[in-house]
């Protein structure tokens, strides 16, 4: 056994959607091809990197890597389309907070010829390669080295999404924040999967100024929902609305943009609903013309009556279009909680329409700010 | 007394051994040269390795291979390649089964596909043959 001493802490680190950035084999056979363009008198094109790495990455349905610094084992899941999918587990070694290692040894064939009985390229020898991984951590770069004799070569990079920061980084407080809030009293809070979907921790909220911890209940990636319980009991929670939502319905967005950077305030935003459609037709979604900016998404989008219609979920980029963001329905939230079996509480149909401060208290006191490191 | 205790302690050892579902494939010959693997060298008459092992876990429908490079041959790597980082823990890799019968299994490794002749005892890979195959014990 061996054991290395470093600040790192037992815990799951994720690479995901992993894409290639670099590739020398993509290269070498651009350089052959160009070679016999060249003796045919054709025309050569220039390597284009961009245009080859697509080419390798289209091969791929994903490419993730999951360490679990307790274990010391890697496991490494890819599928290529219209293959099995491959899974192998390695062992790894931890070089140091920011750099993982792993060594394989393989035999490849050297000096190649056509064996005339086989019909085959075969190899006179074989030349015992060393592959070296090094995977750094916060930037989610895996290189792969090829040692052979006196030559080193970088056979490809790639470029993933991680769930890990540097401890001292200034990013390593909070991974991820969003909004929440609660759907009934035995401190159940709803917010989006993709709040919590990097968490390397439990995730927290703030409540009455303090930080609670959290357990993840369940969550539907499809649908980018997810379903946590804080032990407390909260003083307020929000009720589904009974009505359908309808177009032009005004609706009023609850959350906390760009976290507690801009300030620790609850903040609301006001629109109408605009289509009853989601993007791309997702009829899981509707679409609202009220802000949503991000750390807003898991929040609540309410009626006047403070009773919910959706959860803020993702807008299109302001560089592209104004005012056009989306929510998922409440109704695709209640069948959510329906499967996972928890309670939740239907609005009575009132006449009678909240006034601002009732409306700001019971929102103040079901929105929570969820974040994770 | 204390003796039939050992015995029967011994026994029920034996028997959880033999009931750990690991078939375990070793002596491996390398089909190109015809070498056991352990007794391998380089070109520069190097000893590559100082045990390498197939190990088949039907209850874990996985294939765990183990390689124990010696020292010898990683300092003669790192002499060639001064930046060449020396692994202190084995090579253990532990591929999943994608396919099993009576007769052969097949796992994915290194996207290449292996396929275990269990009677014969002989891995063969899909690429580079009809040379590159083990035969084990």
């Amino acid at each position: 056994m061996f054991f290395i001493h470093t600040n790192l802490k037992a815990e799951i680190i994720k690479f995901s959607s992993c894409k290639f950035t670099k590739d020398s084999l993509s290269k070498t056979f651009h350089d052959v091809l160009n070679n016999q363009k060249k003796e045919k008198g054709e025309k050569t094109t220039p390597y284009n990197i961009k245009k080859e790495m697509a080419e390798i990455n289209a091969k791929y349905e994903f490419i993730d890597k999951t360490f679990n610094t307790e274990s010391g084992i890697m496991v490494k899941t890819q599928k290529k389309i219209e293959k099995e999918k491959e899974e192998v587990q390695s062992n790894f070694e931890i070089r140091d907070d920011n750099t993982f290692i792993i060594v394989d040894i393989r035999e490849t064939g050297a000096d190649p010829f056509y064996n005339k009985e086989t019909k085959k390229i075969d190899f006179k020898s074989t030349r015992v390669q060393y592959d070296v991984y090094f995977y750094y951590l916060s930037k989610g770069i895996v290189e792969k080295y090829n040692y052979g004799g006196r030559h080193k070569k970088l056979d490809y990079q790639q470029k993933c999404k991680t769930n890990y920061s540097l401890p001292d980084s200034s990013d390593s407080k909070n991974i991820a924040s969003g909004s929440g809030f609660f759907i009934n009293r035995n401190g159940y809070f709803v917010t989006n999967n993709h709040v919590i979907s990097e968490c390397r921790s439990k995730s927290k909220i703030t409540f009455n100024k303090k930080e609670v911890e959290a357990d993840l209940i369940a969550t539907d990636a499809t649908l980018d929902i997810a379903l946590l319980k804080a032990d407390i009991r909260p003083k307020n929670f929000l009720k589904f609305s009974n009505d359908r939502p309808e177009k032009l319905q005004k609706v009023i967005v609850a959350g906390y943009p760009f976290g507690k950077g801009l300030s620790d305030d609850l903040k609301f935003t006001q629109g109408i609903i605009s289509s009853l459609k989601g993007y791309a037709d997702n009829s899981n979604e509707l679409q609202i013309d009220a802000a949503i900016n991000p750390g807003n998404s898991g929040g609540p989008i309410v009626n006047d009556d403070g009773d919910l219609l959706a959860v803020a979920v993702s807008g299109l980029s302001k560089d592209i279009a104004e005012g056009i963001n989306f929510g998922i329905k409440g109704s695709s939230v209640m069948n959510f909680l329906d499967v996972n079996s928890i309670d939740y509480t239907y609005s009575k149909t009132s006449t009678f329409s909240f006034g601002n401060k009732k409306l700001n208290k019971l929102l103040e006191e079901s929105t929570v700010y969820t974040y994770c490191n | 007394m204390k003796k039939i205790l050992l015995i029967i302690l011994l026994s029920l050892a034996c028997s959880t051994n033999s009931y750990s579902n690991e078939i375990i494939y070793q002596n491996c010959i390398h089909g190109k040269d015809g070498i056991q693997m352990e007794n391998k060298k380089n070109k520069d008459g190097i000893k590559m390795y100082d045990k390498f092992l197939i190990k088949i876990n039907i209850a874990k429908a996985a294939v765990i291979i183990e390689s124990y490079v010696t020292k010898e041959h990683l300092v003669s790597v790192k002499k060639k390649n001064p930046d060449f980082e020396i692994p202190k823990i084995p090579i253990i890799r532990t591929a999943k089964i994608i396919f099993v019968d009576e007769d052969k299994i097949k796992y994915l490794y290194l996207t290449s596909e292996y396929t275990i002749n269990l009677k014969d005892k002989e891995i063969r890979v899909d690429v580079m043959e009809p040379n590159y195959w083990l035969k084990c014990e």
